[in-house]
């Protein structure tokens, strides 16, 4: 197990508990089906030991790369496709920007059915540039104003997709109010 | 000849006809471009209209927006990642690298040549054939023959994209779990729902598409800039070059025949012919690892199977009257509107139809060529816009195709969480295609396992009364067994 890095080692054992605990929620629909031999659970259950093997090829793929590196040059392999040296510390805020990133679409998703498409999207794109890097207020507001506008375009007008109005009083009102304008 | 001369006079000669075409092109086109909404919704909305329409425009319109439809999905495909329909997904395994390495235009260039050939030869073999063909294709073709080409597919697939075969493996695995949630195809048994309604119908492979593609890919580019290594694609207008055509002669009669034969088969249709197609592509190249790196034989073998995939999709609609997939199944309520049933019969009581839409996929197909080259000129502009002011475009129209899909927020927080597993499994080299993959074939695997196992008494050796069925067994079995003793005794230094 030397010169596993902790990515690796975190990835297997990813692989092996999903597999484990796929396999025990199986449990819960293991019924027979009369006219079919192998049940609701055969197809998942086939799948699942496939996991397991392939997650143990891998991790022996692993082992053995390493001892290779280890023998050959005594160094272990780095992870990932973005270089990763411990030399190089990587900035507190681009890590904070990075998850901002991630999860500020996450927030807009779950926020949609409440407050609608149509109010919350020009806060979400405003937010996101400014998250990617934006600070020229000009650029900012122009670019979310063009986008807002070039979507409700297409889809609202032309389209006629419906988009989510809102439940919460006055954006459902507001959602509503645009749509008589748009359309 | 004669039959496809009196029936280009025919849509020719009447300016409604042309005007129809004309709409039909270009609305296929851009619908199809658009993620989530697709040719689909074009379709849908245009159906009650078509009853206004004669049968013969109606059933142009339609044929005509499958043609450009399936075209369509690819240029956003490879401009931005992001497959306009799950037949373009291939399409962007190589063409969005190519953009990445500043050859978006030679990308785009081979989609629009691919496509126009793929599916004018698509529409000449349609003529020639669609009776014998169409009377072997539903006889030999069964639920045995079908699973064992999803097995020769997922097998393949296993080897694309990933750092090495075994993430590969578990990508496409992925895929399959993921497919099993709602309920099973045979007895309707609850699997994997934990108790949430909203999973009991399944998890629809747009939102997740969409996420593993686009919104990953902007994650990805958001991650280049926060650590200063973000690149900007440079924008390249050429053209591929005839010899580069050349070289690639033989993946292109490749795709050809696997994109008409997996679209004669119903229920298949330019899906599977797409990543067929490029699974192949991969399968006889010498050098596999140049795939999913910006190689154009990929995105000339994913888009010349999947318009190779439309005219073959009207030979079990206007011969036996099975449609190939939910287009072709709103063309049968075309037909149905006009007191018209689509069968054997058509070819006998309504000949001219029949040849003004042959006729109309040829033109439409010889048409992308013309418009596509428009395309490449103007649309790879869009790549100087800088990636940080398009990220939010992106993702919003790949919200509101998540949206559009079935109504349900929920579909967009989907696509943001797989947008979230994507980006982490494509930083360790796990592949987002075997993931798509296992996805979309899932489904016609298991329920095709469990007719062909009914079928065979659940014994095996039933496929030695099938060749076909077992020839594809054996394939994907020995492809499975030489790739895993390649990866089993080579090292990776």
């Amino acid at each position: 197990m030397k010169g596993l890095t902790q990515g690796q080692v975190f990835e297997v054992s990813f692989w092996l508990l999903f597999a484990i605990g796929a396999f025990a929620y199986t449990y819960s629909f293991n019924q027979d089906i009369e006219i079919y031999r192998y049940g609701a659970f055969g197809w998942p259950r086939a799948v699942i030991l496939l996991i397991f093997l392939a997650a143990m090829f891998q991790f022996y793929e692993d082992v053995r790369f390493s001892k290779q590196l280890h023998e050959i040059h005594g160094i272990t392999e780095t992870d990932g496709d973005i270089d990763a040296s411990e030399e190089t510390e990587v900035p507190r805020t681009n890590h904070f920007r990075l998850a901002a990133t991630l999860f500020v679409p996450v927030i807009y998703a779950s926020l949609l059915e409440l407050i609608g498409f149509y109010s919350l999207t020009p806060v979400f794109i405003a937010i996101f540039l400014y998250i990617a890097g934006e600070r020229r207020w000009k650029r900012l507001i122009g670019v979310t104003v063009f986008i807002y506008v070039f979507i409700l375009i297409c889809f609202a007008k032309l389209l006629y997709v419906g988009l989510p109005t809102g439940n919460l009083h006055p954006f459902y009102d507001f959602s509503n109010w645009l749509l008589v304008i748009i359309r | 000849m004669e039959h496809f001369i009196a029936g280009s006079i025919t849509l020719f000669s009447n300016p409604t006809s042309v005007l129809i075409f004309i709409a039909g092109l270009l609305g296929g086109m851009v619908f199809g471009a658009i993620p989530g909404v697709s040719m689909l919704t074009l379709a849908a909305i245009l159906l009650p209209f078509t009853a206004q329409l004669t049968a013969q425009d109606g059933i142009m319109l339609f044929s005509v927006i499958y043609c450009s439809g399936v075209f369509g999905g690819a240029i956003t495909a490879i401009l931005f990642n992001i497959p306009g329909a799950p037949e373009n997904a291939p399409t962007a395994f190589d063409g969005y690298p190519m953009t990445r390495k500043g050859q978006a235009g030679k990308a785009v260039g081979a989609a629009v040549m691919c496509s126009a050939l793929g599916g004018t030869a698509s529409a000449l073999l349609m003529m020639v054939a669609t009776a014998p063909i169409a009377d072997w294709a539903i006889s030999a073709f069964g639920p045995p023959e079908i699973f064992a080409l999803v097995f020769f597919g997922l097998s393949v697939a296993s080897s694309v994209g990933a750092k090495t075969l075994w993430k590969g493996w578990l990508s496409v695995l992925f895929g399959l779990m993921i497919a099993m949630v709602g309920l099973d195809p045979v007895g309707g048994v609850k699997r994997f729902d934990f108790g949430v309604a909203y999973l009991l119908a399944g998890i629809h492979f747009i939102p997740t598409i969409l996420g593993v593609f686009a919104v990953s890919e902007v994650f990805i580019q958001a991650e280049r800039r926060a650590t200063g290594i973000y690149e900007a694609p440079k924008v390249n207008l050429d053209f591929p070059t005839f010899a580069e055509f050349w070289k690639l002669k033989f993946a292109v009669a490749r795709s050809v025949v696997i994109g008409f034969f997996c679209g004669i088969l119903p229920g298949i249709g330019a899906t599977l012919a797409a990543f067929m197609g490029y699974s192949e592509a991969v399968r006889w190249a010498k050098d596999k690892t140049k795939f999913g790196k910006g190689e154009l034989e990929g995105v000339v073998s994913s888009e010349t199977a999947n318009n190779a995939a439309t005219g073959a999709a009207m030979i079990p609609l206007l011969a036996l009257g099975l449609p190939g997939g939910a287009l072709t199944a709103m063309m049968v309520g075309v037909f149905q509107m006009h007191d018209m049933e689509p069968g054997p019969l058509v070819f006998i009581n309504s000949g001219d139809l029949v040849w003004v839409v042959f006729a109309a996929m040829f033109y439409a197909n010889i048409s992308i060529f013309f418009l596509g080259w428009l395309q490449t000129k103007t649309v790879v502009h869009l790549l100087r816009v800088p990636f940080h002011l398009l990220a939010p475009a992106i993702l919003l129209m790949a919200t509101v195709g998540a949206y559009a899909v079935r109504g349900l927020v929920i579909d967009i927080m989907v696509m943001f969480i797989a947008g979230i597993v994507g980006f982490f499994l494509r930083r360790s080299g796990y592949s987002v295609a075997g993931i798509v993959l296992g996805l979309i074939l899932g489904k016609i695997g298991e329920q095709t396992f469990a007719q062909a196992m009914q079928m065979l008494h659940y014994e095996l050796t039933g496929y030695l009364d099938r060749p076909i069925g077992l020839g594809l067994l054996i394939v994907g079995a020995l492809t499975l067994i030489i790739n895993g003793y390649r990866a089993v005794k080579g090292a990776r230094i």
